[in-house]
């Protein structure tokens, strides 16, 4: 599949914050990926050099080709964006605002009649057409800031934390059509905090921390990697209090409890052969414990994010060394 | 939801023959409560005052009535041309960055030109509605007679030009930081005050409005207003554009003309228009060069496609964003009004020779450029020279030393060694040496304290062409990228 988005060393300063800092990822036609990253980041500043909205101090966006850097004004209708938040205007029904845009965007006539039927009837908004854009809940605006992104009919969108304040109905109804567009064949570039639905949306996952790409992969081999751990970690359920569980694994050799449970335990084992493992599964029920169910965990995405964020970081510069208060995490996601 | 449910607008409708930013702003602002409220406030008002005036005055006589029919009349006028519609403009593109729909605009078809005109002409729009809408009452004067309908309409039409140039500048000031947005709302309000409806009410009231209209249309006084109300419009442009589009090219372009139309009106005036055109192509040129210097653009590849799609060839370099480009433009222009001025005496003012004149143009072109060179010391992104604050704060100190200085010039002071010396140094000093030069002009050439003044000339132009080497070196990869085209996916 051949890239559509081609990023190269993307630098953009801001006096003398790097907020982007040789960023480069490429996104073949058609795929989704989800824009990981603390607050501070970068993220929103590199979505908005992909817009055409910034100008970098050094790198190279290609869309289908074509230097957005160079050439923003011949890309920019390939280009649909969503900003993290815009406000509604006054006095606008939500007909006329997509009237507004369709216009601008080149349309007219029968066309930007078809046209903006397609995109209300794909974002199922027609029954607000006549309503004021500014009586619309937040996840109606949101429909509608997608309708209105998709009037260009553009294969590049960018979703600045799309999912953000949307009620849990609305964030489904959202996710659906993320995987509607997806089966459109639109490219597609998403940020949220929401890693969890970030990975059922997207193909590929790119974590930003620092302006800089910690991790660009895809989210099953994200969640199977155990970065910075020796061994494997597993989740074992046991009928009853896992009082005898605990003490097994206390005593026993290669194991680390990690979790403790109220039906059982998340433990890290040291060695990663199968035989091993069931070796460990067969000496476990020997030993009386009343195992119930045994299987490999599956990482989290946050805490996948949180350890990459730990294997990412430059090592402290020398000099005065302040310790982390314990149990300590990275900054909040945005 | 089908197609049928969807109010279907009429195909080919009358919309489509407008800019879709017009359209926008003509259904949001004749929808909006404010308009509407004051549309119909402003006709029950004016129906009752008319009304009462006619019943009060009946007794007087038709000349008291139509005096005060008159009065109400261009004070009604006034008041929604000169006030109100410029007020609406103060909220015009402050909504747009409020709201952070800029952005969605940018990535549509709409340049920021298009924004910004089509938010000017819907509120200029607005105020043709008002204008409409007084009509019966302005035809009620005609009733009692005395009226000239062409001085009539020639007042109107100065007054409706002279609103558009200060929605013009609201517009400008509705995207500025939030200072400016408080402190120029005042200034402009004094400048109504003082000037239009000072004037107006002036042509009215004192004059008796219709038998006394302006004299006569003076063409320099339209131009003025046209280029001003061109030039807020191209500085709103300006505050909401993407980092990558070239305003410096239309602002130049704008200067050019008005020195070019300069040149062919003296050329063909001769003594009549001569001089009038040239100093009002230079003040031109003096605004534009200020704006186009005190801003901290740096030269994109994206800007120098802009230029090259004009095929200027090298001339492009004097229509990049920035200050080298700027001075090197401004340098240009001087030269186009200075070269012919040297042998033309009806071009010049009367009494300058052609060398002291020419030297006036070098010292407002060191005026222009000074602050920019001493502004490319600080680190880029400091905050004194965001926004072209610093700048004019230098522009605005160096010309107070130079009043200071004129001010101890006066008569008691003369021949005092202080105000001698003081006006001696403020001569050399860049800025100042400008401001003060009318005695040049008058003194001839070499004036005093030339010397002085070609020193500091020439480590400034130094110091200039020094710190605009980096500048010149990246427009210089840009030709040679350019040269080869190669990363042009159309050619």
């Amino acid at each position: 599949m051949s890239a559509l988005v081609e990023v190269e060393g993307l630098v953009r300063r801001f006096e003398n914050v790097r907020a982007v800092n040789g960023v480069s990822f490429a996104l073949p036609t058609g795929q989704v990926a989800g824009l990981i990253g603390a607050n501070g980041a970068g993220k929103t500043t590199a979505m908005r050099i992909l817009a055409t909205l910034d100008q970098p101090d050094a790198g190279c966006v290609r869309l289908g080709g074509v230097d957005i850097v160079e050439f923003p004004g011949r890309v920019r209708r390939r280009i649909g964006w969503m900003p993290d938040h815009f406000a509604p205007y006054k006095d606008v029904t939500v007909l006329d605002y997509l009237d507004f845009f369709g216009r601008a965007c080149g349309l007219r006539g029968a066309d930007l009649v078809r046209r903006r039927t397609e995109v209300v009837d794909f974002t199922e908004i027609g029954p607000l057409a006549d309503r004021m854009m500014d009586k619309l809940s937040k996840g109606q605006t949101q429909r509608l800031c997608l309708a209105r992104m998709l009037l260009g009919d553009p294969d590049f969108l960018i979703l600045d934390e799309p999912a953000a304040g949307l009620d849990p109905k609305a964030r489904l109804e959202f996710k659906n059509l993320v995987r509607l567009l997806r089966g459109q064949g639109k490219t597609m570039l998403i940020s949220s905090h929401i890693l969890s639905e970030l990975g059922e949306m997207c193909d590929t996952l790119v974590f930003m921390d620092a302006g800089r790409v910690v991790h660009h992969g895809d989210t099953q081999s994200l969640q199977r990697h155990d970065h910075g751990s020796a061994g494997v970690v597993y989740d074992i359920a046991v009928d009853g209090p896992p009082a005898a569980l605990l003490a097994w694994l206390a005593v026993r050799p290669g194991w680390k409890l990690v979790e403790e449970r109220r039906d059982g335990a998340r433990a890290e084992f040291a060695q990663l052969e199968p035989a091993a493992i069931a070796a460990e599964l067969r000496r476990l029920t020997v030993d009386g414990v009343a195992v119930l169910e045994f299987r490999r965990a599956e990482r989290r995405l946050e805490d996948a994010f949180v350890s990459l964020l730990r294997e990412g970081r430059p090592p402290a510069p020398p000099g005065p060394v302040v310790a982390a208060p314990a149990g300590s995490e990275p900054p909040p996601l945005s | 939801m089908t197609p049928a449910t969807v109010p279907a607008a009429a195909r080919g409708d009358f919309p489509d023959w407008l800019p879709p930013m017009l359209v926008k702003e003509l259904r949001q602002g004749l929808r909006a409560r404010g308009f509407v409220g004051l549309f119909v406030t402003f006709h029950l008002v004016a129906v009752i005052i008319f009304w009462w005036t006619i019943e009060m005055n009946a007794a007087s006589g038709l000349r008291g009535t139509f005096d005060w029919l008159n009065g109400l009349y261009w004070t009604f006028l006034n008041l929604v041309l000169l006030l109100v519609i410029p007020i609406r403009g103060l909220a015009g593109l402050r909504v747009e960055m409020d709201s952070r729909t800029l952005d969605l605009l940018v990535l549509t078809r709409l340049s920021s030109w298009r924004i910004v005109m089509g938010k000017w002409v819907a509120l200029m729009a607005q105020g043709g509605l008002f204008l409409i809408a007084l009509l019966p009452y302005g035809v009620t004067r005609y009733f009692f007679g005395s009226v000239e309908l062409m001085s009539d309409l020639v007042v109107l039409g100065l007054i409706f030009l002279f609103s558009g140039m200060l929605t013009a500048c609201a517009l400008w000031i509705s995207a500025m930081p939030r200072l400016f947005r408080i402190l120029m709302p005042i200034v402009l309000f004094l400048l109504v005050q003082g000037v239009g409806l000072a004037s107006v009410a002036n042509l009215v009231f004192g004059g008796g409005g219709s038998r006394h209209p302006f004299a006569g249309v003076e063409w320099v006084q339209l131009v003025a207003l046209l280029s001003l109300t061109f030039a807020f419009l191209g500085l709103a442009v300006r505050r909401l554009a993407p980092p990558a589009e070239n305003h410096a090219l239309p602002a130049r372009s704008f200067a050019l003309v008005h020195v070019l139309g300069a040149l062919l009106t003296a050329a063909a005036t001769g003594v009549l228009l001569a001089r009038g055109a040239v100093m009002f192509a230079v003040a031109v040129v003096l605004i534009v060069g200020a704006i186009e210097m005190c801003g901290d653009a740096r030269p994109m590849l994206a800007h120098w496609r802009q230029v090259e799609d004009c095929r200027l060839g090298r001339l492009a370099r004097f229509l990049l964003p920035g200050w080298p480009s700027a001075a090197l433009f401004v340098a240009g222009a001087f030269a186009l009004i200075a070269v012919p001025a040297l042998f033309l005496p009806d071009w010049r003012p009367p009494g300058a020779s052609g060398l002291a004149f020419a030297w006036w143009f070098v010292l407002a072109w060191q005026m222009l450029v000074f602050p920019a060179v001493l502004l490319s010391f600080l680190p880029a992104g400091s905050p004194v020279r965001l926004a072209g604050t610093g700048y004019f704060v230098i522009q605005a100190l160096f010309g107070t030393i130079s009043l200071v200085s004129l001010s101890n010039s006066v008569d008691f002071l003369a021949g005092a060694t202080v105000a001698r010396s003081l006006e001696s140094f403020c001569r050399m000093l860049p800025i100042s040496s400008f401001w003060m030069s009318e005695r040049l002009l008058q003194s001839g050439f070499p004036g005093p304290g030339f010397v002085g003044q070609l020193l500091m000339f020439l480590l400034i132009a130094a110091l200039a062409w020094r710190r605009s080497r980096p500048y010149w070196a990246e427009v210089g990869r840009f030709e040679d990228r350019a040269g080869g085209r190669g990363a042009d996916p159309a050619s």
